[in-house]
């Protein structure tokens, strides 16, 4: 076995490492927007993401200097179309830094960015990532 | 279920992907295949409503079959739900616009596979089918009667009388006739929810190819196959009539006028939401027996939006061959005319910022016949 195969062996085996504040791995970490003090990462409660059907997600924000948010919202669009939802998602805080978002439903296939915005001390701010629903 | 469905899916991509081209007489692209394929299987898994106790209850099916065909139920007497939503004319009349008391301003929508439905009515003025099932009792324009009218059919029909008193534990006359009223229409939904449309040509196309028999799938015609390619190719039908049902159940301007006459506009979804958010029988409410209130989600989410003036609700395509005529106001009386309503669309007249989701398809005249072969094979015969 060669020293390489070894070590791709010995990650796989080993825990997965935390993605953007201490998500697991296989969260997704959101793109800022400019320079935004917050960071974030997602998971979805549904995988794939269906057209026309209720999904859940859930949501790890934090700073590199520890702020607190006071004020997180979530959104989606379709930047194409340029359209969101028929839906506005409910955020709950579920505990520090962490939320659970329900009642997305992305209505048509295609491309879809979820947005999030983080309000805190500072410029707010605003976190994306795409979706391209089939 | 959906986790086969995707599965199926997935099979049928990789097997469809392994085939060297010659090996198929099929007319659609791969692409077009995948597409194809997530719009089954068919009948999805026929589950118990949560927000209705007695859904899928054999005597409460019975009760609402009874109530269904009687026009006791109506205040003159001569009006019942089948009147309307007629079994021998696809669970609706075939006529452009309802009539009621009066004729009525929309298109009467067929029963077949309701209880699928996220939202009720063209306008998805309810979030569930009780109270949908209740709204034409005491809508002044159709059957014109009153919770306390329902209580009294009830009580005064032996049969009625049984049924009711055993499913629900008291007599209508021990209870409060709002709840008598919603309990009446738990009955009739749990009788529509037993419509769901047969299997048809489509499915089994659908099923051959998720499975890779390509055999099987040649039994399905040529020109059904054409119409297919242009569906979920060229035509982008899918961007609203999506999965099994072939709808994504929501709202959109299909470009079919809504002026009624000198002064009078159907709002649309616009108005809808607005009878939503003033409705006390939705999923939010305590007439649901859903302890969790797992659909109130939608009415608790829903946000009126400047562009819903003039949207309704995407229909199901299935049965379609049974329904005419088609959109809103029925104004459209063939198949044919729908697909050259969508081949020569005025976008001019729809709402869109960005990239549109309607334009002209300019189909020659075997591109709308072969379209609506699509259609028809949606169809039980």
């Amino acid at each position: 076995m060669s020293r390489l195969a070894a070590l791709i062996l010995a990650l796989s085996a080993g825990p997965a490492l935390a993605g953007v504040c201490g998500a697991p791995a296989d969260w997704q970490t959101l793109t800022p927007e400019g320079s935004a003090s917050f960071q974030a990462a997602m998971a979805l409660g549904t995988k794939p993401v269906q057209v026309g059907t209720p999904f859940d997600v859930e949501l790890k924000v934090c700073s590199a200097d520890n702020k607190a948010a006071d004020r997180v919202q979530v959104d989606a669009n379709m930047p194409a179309h340029k359209h969101g939802m028929n839906y506005e998602p409910q955020l709950s805080k579920t505990a520090e830094g962490e939320f659970k978002a329900t009642g997305f439903l992305f209505h048509m296939p295609g491309v879809w960015q979820i947005t999030v915005s983080v309000y805190g001390k500072g410029a707010p701010s605003h976190l994306s990532m795409e979706i391209n629903v089939p | 279920m959906r986790a086969a469905g995707r599965f199926l899916a997935l099979f049928a991509l990789a097997v469809l992907s392994a085939l060297p081209a010659q090996a198929s007489d099929l007319l659609l692209s791969k692409a077009e295949i995948t597409k194809l394929v997530r719009h089954g299987p068919w009948p999805p898994p026929l589950e118990p409503d949560p927000s209705n106790r007695v859904s899928g209850n054999p005597k409460a099916i019975e009760l609402g079959r009874l109530l269904f065909f009687t026009p006791a139920l109506s205040g003159n007497g001569r009006m019942a739900c089948a009147t309307c939503h007629h079994p021998g004319r696809g669970w609706t009349d075939r006529l452009p616009r309802g009539f009621g008391l009066v004729k009525l301003d929309r298109n009467t929508q067929s029963l077949f596979n309701v209880r699928f439905n996220r939202w009720f009515g063209w306008a998805g003025q309810n979030d569930n089918l009780w109270a949908q099932s209740m709204r034409p009792i005491v809508d002044d324009k159709e059957m014109h009667a009153s919770a306390g009218h329902a209580a009294r059919i009830i009580s005064w029909d032996a049969e009625l009388l049984a049924l009711y008193s055993e499913l629900f534990g008291a007599t209508p006359e021990e209870t409060p006739q709002d709840v008598v009223l919603v309990n009446a229409g738990k009955a009739l939904a749990a009788f529509q929810e037993t419509i769901v449309s047969g299997r048809t040509a489509f499915d089994a196309f659908r099923d051959a190819l998720a499975k890779g028999d390509l055999k099987a799938a040649s039994a399905y015609p040529e020109a059904a196959q054409r119409g297919a390619s242009l569906f979920f190719g060229r035509g982008n039908c899918t961007f609203c009539h999506t999965g099994p049902l072939f709808t994504n159940g929501e709202f959109q301007d299909a470009g079919v006028p809504y002026f009624l006459g000198p002064g009078r506009v159907d709002k649309g979804r616009f108005a809808g939401i607005a009878e939503l958010k003033a409705n006390k029988w939705t999923l939010d409410s305590d007439y649901n027996d859903d302890p969790q209130k797992t659909g109130a989600w939608k009415v608790r989410g829903v946000k009126p939006l400047h562009r819903n003036f003039g949207e309704f609700r995407v229909p199901s395509l299935r049965n379609l061959t049974q329904t005419p005529p088609y959109m809103h106001d029925g104004s459209l009386a063939s198949l044919e005319d729908v697909v050259r309503h969508y081949s020569t669309i005025d976008v001019e007249r729809l709402h869109a910022d960005g990239t549109r989701v309607l334009a002209p398809l300019h189909l020659n005249d075997r591109e709308v016949a072969d379209l609506v072969a699509f259609l028809e094979s949606l169809s039980t015969n």
